[in-house]
């Protein structure tokens, strides 16, 4: 079966620019998603297509929609620590992080400081994890399947980790109001020592993959990209506000927990071009810097208790906050309202994929469908965290 | 210890115990082990004391002396200077602060319903200097409506809309005010404290 030279040449040219060339194209309207690999979960995005080009892109939100807000106000503090899981599921460390914390800053709680070292430590692997899986992804999404198997070999030696040290492997439930839950077992230190050593030459082995491929840089260099004053609009942040140079990071900037103490051991990348492979960059050097973190984190943790004396009951006073931490997305914050019950008034959650998420209808027009798929691959959406 | 008691995850909504009549005892403040990097907190006060009202936040004084009777008054969200203000009053007061005093980020765009009022409170930021400040509109529960803020930050346009759909606040002037999350023939809006959820 030969194809017509009309056809094929169609497909590459806007509509106006077939006028008078003998062919005819009109807009098409199609549904990326709900169910689609490319939309890394349950994201709809209704597409009107001239040719191979975008006209608008309006995303259609909702599918994963689990009302967390509203059970937040149905739970005690304790019972609602599972659903934070369950918010972006590829870091459910650095959720548990941003609930205790929020809650422990309303009660002028503080967690003892071997704990504190301890969440930073499973929050840096949670945010290689999910680096990682970004990595692999974007490979795949653009066509190269290899690199997604790496990525997950390594991934998987993180979840071990966190299997030995919680017992879970994707929904933690690590962290407790004014701890964490266990101390590291015997040798579990250790083994993330190994890890660290471990993971410098394994991602030079992925970066021989990927970032040297020709044709992966040509599907990602100057594509998507936006500048610094939109970004800011839109209110994006993590890896999809650096990469436009801006440097912001909140472990930085806001330090929580213990990154005060570690802010000189490591530093933010950031990009030029505001493109999609400088988005991809950035998250590929922010894993290195991880391991800094995590390496300096072994070398201060004190030994101590893990958990602070609690009442049985957590009841904080009366009052009102808005917290937020760096999560491998973004700015993660809560507006906790606490009216002195046993259970939160009102929780907020601002979850950084859906901020992230809300530039895609000013930023798809004009490119090629293929460019979307890299595009929507490089926003690294948790639709767990859009939905809520 | 806190974990021996979050065994179940899925209670039924429906059963719900009364909010502060628990027979625990509490009130004891937590020990803290001496920690040399940080600041020795106050000691927490006992229950039955009356707590001393916070000091005001250092920017309570130049805002007020700015804007004065702009703003209705000042309230208490710990680590930040929350100011109260007209819904009318809101998106000229956040040019002149986006504009005048580098408040650039929009961070946070929270809906609460206070039972007899709704409420709206927007977390602002200055990314240069890491300035940060509450603003807060108080609405008439039954006709809540305030600006839009989409004329000065494009992240209010989805904030703005899930804040509509859970809550039912109207932002007048926003450019595409749907429900977000809910399917659009949702009727109700869940997070308002009088929302009915054990419908099926």
């Amino acid at each position: 079966m030969t194809e017509s030279p009309a056809t094929t040449v169609a497909a590459g040219i806007r509509s106006h620019e077939a006028v008078g060339r003998g062919l005819r194209t009109e807009a098409l309207e199609i549904n990326l998603g709900p169910q689609h690999p490319s939309t890394h979960g349950v994201l709809r995005l209704i597409c009107e297509l001239d040719g191979e080009f975008v006209v608008s892109a309006k995303p259609d939100l909702g599918f994963l929609h689990r009302s967390f807000e509203k059970l937040a106000e149905l739970r005690t503090y304790q019972n609602y620590l599972p659903m934070t899981d369950r918010w972006d599921y590829l870091s459910a460390m650095t959720n548990n992080m941003v609930y205790v914390e929020t809650v422990e800053k309303l009660m002028e709680l503080e967690a003892p400081e071997r704990a504190e070292y301890l969440r930073v430590i499973v929050c840096e692997l949670n945010r290689i994890a999910s680096h990682l899986v970004f990595v692999g992804c974007m490979g795949n999404d653009l066509g190269a399947w290899t690199p997604f198997l790496y990525c997950f070999r390594d991934r998987e030696m993180i979840l071990e980790l966190f299997e030995a040290i919680c017992g879970a492997r994707l929904t933690y439930s690590y962290m407790r109001i004014g701890g964490v839950s266990g101390d590291a077992p015997e040798g579990w230190l250790e083994g993330v020592e190994k890890f660290l050593d471990y993971l410098p030459g394994s991602l030079e082995e992925i970066e021989t993959l990927l970032n040297g491929n020709e044709i992966f840089l040509l599907r990602l260099r100057n594509i998507g990209n936006y500048d610094i004053d939109l970004a800011l609009s839109y209110g994006l942040s993590g890896p999809m506000l650096r990469c436009t140079g801006y440097k912001w990071d909140l472990r930085k900037e806001q330090p929580f927990s213990v990154y005060e103490q570690l802010k000189d051991c490591y530093d933010i990348p950031v990009g030029t071009r505001g493109d999609c492979l400088d988005r991809y960059l950035c998250r590929f050097e922010e894993m290195r810097e991880s391991l800094k973190i995590i390496r300096e984190c072994l070398n201060r943790i004190p030994d101590g208790e893990i958990m602070a004396k609690t009442p049985r009951t957590i009841k904080p006073p009366a009052g009102e906050t808005y917290h937020a931490i760096e999560t491998p997305r973004g700015e993660l914050g809560l507006y906790l309202v606490s009216d002195g019950s046993e259970k939160p008034s009102r929780l907020k959650i601002r979850g950084p994929s859906f901020q992230n998420l809300s530039i895609l209808p000013e930023l798809l027009p004009g490119w090629k469908v293929a460019d979307m798929i890299a595009i929507l691959g490089t926003t690294d959406v948790v639709m767990g965290e859009v939905d809520r | 210890m806190s974990d021996a008691d979050t065994p179940t995850t899925d209670a039924e909504p429906g059963e719900q115990p009364e909010a502060g009549n628990g027979p625990e005892t509490e009130g004891e403040a937590p020990a803290k082990a001496a920690r040399p990097e940080r600041a020795a907190r106050p000691a927490r006060k006992r229950k039955d004391e009356e707590a001393a009202p916070p000091p005001p936040h250092p920017l309570e004084a130049p805002l007020k002396e700015r804007f004065g009777e702009r703003l209705v008054g000042f309230e208490a969200v710990k680590g930040y200077c929350a100011a109260v203000v007209a819904p009318g009053e809101l998106l000229g007061l956040c040019r002149a602060l986006k504009e005048d005093s580098g408040y650039n980020h929009l961070r946070c765009l929270t809906g609460i319903d206070r039972g007899t009022q709704l409420e709206v409170a927007y977390n602002l930021m200055n990314m240069a200097t890491k300035e940060e400040l509450v603003l807060k509109v108080k609405l008439d529960r039954d006709a809540p409506s305030v600006p839009s803020l989409c004329p000065l930050w494009k992240t209010a346009n989805w904030l703005e809309r899930e804040t509509y759909d859970l809550l039912g606040i109207v932002f007048e002037g926003h450019p595409d005010l749907r429900r977000i999350l809910l399917p659009e023939d949702w009727e109700g809006h869940p997070l308002r404290k009088d929302y009915d959820y054990r419908r099926d």
